[in-house]
């Protein structure tokens, strides 16, 4: 009996949630650029989960993430039949590399968002929470980080921890999470403060029930927004990263290292100023595009969120 | 009244920084504390001769002592101007960016300005024509120089307008002006090229900086429009459904006025906040902008030393670049208690 | 007594992410001439965006679908409100119609002064009135000056008649932004301030001297919406619409504003159209009353009437359920409907105890069932005869 009385009441709970949803996602249909945005991220969704099918690596190959190399001389060669982007510099096969980039940047993007969000979401709401010494504490360690501009200190920290692709994303991590403990301890504080928070106290609840079962679905929007919008700019920071020498090694499938590798390159010869247009304006544009349709899909939840949030 | 307010507002302020510039110098000594004793030297000497006695340099520096002795040791050196001793370019750190800051100033200098104005004046009209096909073609334009990467859009300008055309070359300034610049004839006043050679009145080296500087100065801004564009627009929106514009229409006023007038102002106190954070996007924009166009600021620096693990220098630029974002938050805060009587008089 | 506003059909809908929200549909009212009508109603019966469609402020996603607001202007005759042109209905408002709204602190602007704000209205409506005067006095002061002192007092006096001739004159606005040359404005500046210290005085507010240089956060709420009254009278407008001005006050501060109101109306001969929810205040300032529900206009008579015999089956509802002390708490049940799906028929039949057949498939009409009582009400069809 009591197990029934349970499941109902899960479902029961769930319902409210589970009608916004269906009400955000009828709204984000309606609105072309959103459409245009989840077109695009599922395009190289599909890319990168196809890419050992569309990009196989070579037999025996260790790392499917180092790019084939089809010669050493440096100048790259233009598209032709069997490598339909061409190489770039030290003749790595741009195509390989443009479809396992995007794997990376999935990779990437993902990882630091979803990590930057939980540790954001922790941290921020036990420091609304509970106040006090904790808060204070928090929130100076959270004021320190944000006195740097973000891709500086990600820089200092990537430098110190050895440069690499893993490095970039920690400290993407370590420098990010504190814009999302902001946001999320000030919805806590202002969650905390209605009455249903109250009468869950009032009934017994632990804190950690309370925090988690009542004010974080509640508060939890803005992040969301917040989220959305930064898988982008997580990426294009490490791809800089990446561009200047400090992300990714020189061979790996990431965007912006093979960017890098165009740079001696695109001035081109005198008389063809274009020569070795493919060596930067084919992995541009995969990071563009990809970019593009994450912040199409940001900037269309934000629009649908916010006339919500504000009706809480 | 009025000024006491003001200005006891930014006592309290000047104050609140020194525990926050205190946990950011504690917070790169925390980084540096990844490298061992024998790195670190190096950010201690101003003199790389000095690194030959390394066991000296350790005790006089306590570099093996616990965590808090070092840092005031550290701190003593730092307050004195010693970030140490930059390999990459071989000179002290603190002159380093002495020598590279102008050049970057004068990046700032132009592309600052534009941005601002530029990105409140799309904004504004984004807000006011909401809906309308202009709202939406700003803001396409907005999110695409958003989610262009800096150094990508820094790349594909330089091979059309320098590889293709000709017109705008990478660099500060050509082989003839760098020459003619560091002759004796040439007063340096600023150590900003545009203004020198107005001020030494040689309009061609004006000229030439101006056109090295183009394509680095549509860079910062084209990325960094959308950003300003955005916030004018929402707040401006966000104002615009406010009672107090109601009350004004109701009274009679004209519809353009209340919006010049009343929204506006309001409005730009939140534009007011976006130039603080528009301060760090500039500061992270030159660091990848002067790489591509090869424009020797701090930025470049900064890189080159990265590469090479130059720590101090790398530990200094981001200290350095720390109080710059500090320091232009406060002035924000300040502007923002002088434009808005609530907080004034509050 | 001559109607001089009457409201016809007013069909209003917002288009919003849920649905179409049907507030008004088919809301016909008069005002006349020195009265004060009351429109009483829960939340979501319509009364604002009534108020709000009169001076055609209503804020998209609305729209005023279908009716007319008819105005009678000076001449006599009555103007077409939402039909005018942007020009004609800024010379409306704030000036023969104004309103004032619910919560004051929100209705004036944080960053400019109580007198920049009061004098906004003077500086729109009054300005051939200040510049008249201003040149009145610039006669005075040329006839007693000499040489320099003259020349500037001439130019000065060219200024302003240029702008009394034309107030949008290009000379007029191009001076203003020049630095020297704009002190010009300061004669005008100091006359509207004048007027607005007077009016702050006629709004009984201590000390106005002071106020006129304060900003809106300084004043409390009583003071604030006293500031909001004075924007709104300083044209002596002949309608002032009130959209429950004191409902977020105190209730010492609504017995004074209450109060202000009552002894501005007999000074001002304005007609008023007061908006509230609650009866008591409706008994102490109306003449007549409009009874709203959901969008509709269900009875309208005068107040004592009212009283003694409401007629429809929801003001009777609102009489019965005012906590008294000693009686039954008797509330009215079921809940305010859903807008965009709002009940067939008679909206308040779901909630009517004496609802019948007819009341779900029709919308009974605003008819008078007895002299100058008007019930929109299914009972009430037959020749005045309760069925």
């Amino acid at each position: 009996m009591l197990q029934t009385a349970k499941s109902t009441t899960l479902k029961k709970r769930l319902e409210p949630t589970l009608r916004e949803l269906r009400f955000i996602l009828s709204r984000l249909k309606e609105n072309p650029l959103s459409i245009a945005g989840i077109a695009i991220i599922s395009f190289y969704a599909v890319l990168a989960a196809l890419a050992p099918v569309i990009a196989p690596p070579p037999p025996k190959w260790r790392d499917p993430y180092m790019i084939p190399r089809y010669g050493f001389i440096p100048e790259p060669k233009p598209p032709n039949e069997k490598l339909i982007f061409g190489t770039t510099e030290g003749q790595y096969d741009l195509f390989y590399g443009c479809i396992w980039g995007a794997r990376t940047a999935f990779r990437i993007g993902l990882m630091v968002v979803l990590s930057v969000a939980l540790i954001g979401l922790v941290i921020g709401s036990v420091s609304g929470y509970y106040g006090g010494l904790v808060d204070e504490v928090l929130m100076r360690l959270t004021d320190i980080i944000l006195s740097f501009p973000g891709l500086i200190l990600v820089m200092a920290l990537v430098v110190a921890l050895g440069p690499s692709l893993d490095t970039v994303m920690t400290g993407l991590i370590l420098v990010g999470w504190p814009s999302y403990a902001r946001l999320m301890r000030g919805e806590v504080l202002r969650v905390k403060s209605q009455d249903f928070v109250e009468a869950a106290k009032a009934v017994g609840c632990s804190d950690f029930r309370v925090i988690f079962r009542h004010i974080v679905p509640n508060a939890i929007y803005p992040l969301l927004v917040m989220a959305s919008l930064d898988i982008g700019t997580i990426v294009l920071s490490a791809a800089a990263l990446s561009f200047l020498g400090l992300g990714a090694p020189v061979g790996y499938a990431d965007w912006g290292q093979l960017i890098s590798l165009s740079r001696n390159w695109i001035i081109g010869t005198p008389g063809q100023p274009l020569k070795y247009w493919h060596t930067f304006i084919i992995p541009g544009l995969f990071i563009f595009t990809f970019v593009l349709g994450w912040n199409l899909l940001g900037d269309a939840l934000r629009d649908v969120l916010d006339p919500m949030m504000r009706r809480r | 009244m009025a000024a006491s307010g003001l200005r006891s507002y930014i006592i309290r302020r000047l104050l609140l920084l020194v525990p926050v510039l205190l946990g950011a110098t504690l917070l790169i000594f925390a980084v540096s504390q990844m490298f061992s004793p024998v790195e670190r030297a190096s950010l201690y000497v101003r003199d790389p001769k000095q690194l030959r006695n390394i066991d000296e340099i350790i005790k006089k520096y306590h570099l093996d002592d616990p965590f808090f002795i070092q840092f005031s040791h550290w701190l003593a050196e730092v307050l004195k101007g010693n970030l140490g001793w930059s390999k990459s370019v071989n000179m002290p750190v603190a002159r380093a960016i002495v020598e590279f800051l102008p050049a970057t100033a004068e990046l700032v200098l132009y592309a600052a300005p534009l941005t601002i104005f530029l990105g409140i004046k799309m904004g504004v009209l984004s807000a006011t024509h909401r809906d309308t096909p202009l709202d939406h073609a700003t803001r396409t334009l907005a999110i695409i120089g958003w989610s262009l990467p800096s150094f990508w859009l820094g790349i594909v300008l330089l091979a059309v307008f320098y590889g293709v055309f000709g017109l705008f070359p990478p660099g500060r300034l050509s082989v003839e002006a760098s020459i003619y610049v560091n002759s004796p004839n040439f007063i340096r006043y600023t150590k900003l090229n545009t203004i020198d050679a107005l001020l030494n009145g040689q309009f061609w080296i004006f000229v030439d900086a101006l056109k090295h500087l183009v394509l680095p100065v549509a860079t910062l801004v084209i990325i960094n429009i959308a950003l300003l564009m955005r916030i004018t627009r929402s707040s401006m929106l966000e104002e615009m459904s406010k009672l107090y514009v109601m009350m004004a229409r109701a009274k009679g006023l004209d519809d353009k006025v209340v919006v010049n007038k009343h929204v506006q102002r309001n409005a730009l106190i939140s534009a007011l906040t976006v130039s603080g954070l528009l301060t760090a996007s500039l500061l992270c924009g030159v660091v990848i902008t002067e790489t591509v166009f090869n424009y020797h600021g701090i930025g470049y620096w900064a890189v080159h030393a990265a590469i090479q693990l130059d720590i101090p220098a790398v530990l200094g630029f981001t200290l350095f670049s720390a109080l710059i974002f500090v320091a232009a938050n406060l002035i924000v805060d300040i502007m923002y208690a002088y434009v808005d009587p609530r907080i004034k008089l509050g | 007594m001559d109607n001089i506003l009457e409201v016809r059909d007013l069909v209003v809908r917002f288009y919003t992410y849920e649905g179409i929200v049907k507030a008004i549909e088919g809301v016909n009212l008069q005002l006349r001439e020195g009265e004060v009508l009351g429109i009483i109603g829960e939340t979501g019966s319509g009364k604002s965006v009534t108020a709000l469609s009169i001076l055609s402020l209503v804020p998209p996603p609305g729209r005023v679908e279908k009716g007319s607001v008819l105005f009678r202007g000076r001449d006599g005759k009555f103007i077409p409100i939402l039909k005018l042109g942007r020009k004609e209905l800024q010379k409306i408002r704030g000036r023969e119609i104004s309103i004032i709204f619910q919560e004051p602190r929100a209705a004036l602007n944080p960053l400019y002064t109580i007198g920049d704000q009061v004098g906004e209205v003077f500086l729109v409506h009054r300005l051939k009135e200040l510049c008249k005067d201003v040149l009145d006095e610039i006669n005075t002061e040329l006839e007693k000056a000499q040489g320099f002192k003259a020349k500037v007092l001439s130019f000065e006096r060219s200024l302003y008649e240029r702008m009394l001739r034309n107030p949008e004159s290009k000379v007029i606005k191009l001076a203003s932004k020049v630095p020297i040359v704009r002190r010009f404005r300061n004669r005008l500046k100091k006359a509207v301030r004048k007027h607005v210290i007077e009016l702050l005085r006629l709004m009984e507010m201590p000390d106005p001297e002071r106020i006129v240089d304060m900003y809106p956060h300084e004043l409390s709420g009583g003071m604030q919406q006293r500031v909001v009254i004075a924007m709104a009278l300083a044209c002596n407008p002949k309608i002032l619409i009130a959209d429950e001005p004191t409902t977020s006050l105190d209730v010492t501060v609504q017995a004074q504003i209450l109060d202000l109101i009552r002894r501005l109306k007999g000074k001002l001969r304005s007609s008023i159209l007061y908006i509230t929810h609650d009866m008591g205040v409706i008994a102490e300032l109306c003449d007549r009353v409009a009874v709203m529900y959901a969008g509709y206009i269900c009875e309208v008579a005068p107040v004592r009437e009212v009283f003694r015999e409401p007629l429809h089956p929801y003001t009777r509802g609102l009489l019965d359920s005012i906590p008294m002390p000693g009686k039954e708490l008797k509330p009215i049940r079921g809940t305010v409907p859903n807008l965009v799906n709002p009940p067939s028929g008679c909206r308040f039949h779901p909630r009517c105890p004496y609802a019948m057949d007819i009341c779900s498939k029709s919308v009974p009409k605003l008819r008078e069932v007895k002299k100058d009582h008007l019930v929109a009400c299914h009972l009430y069809d037959k020749d005045g005869e309760r069925s």
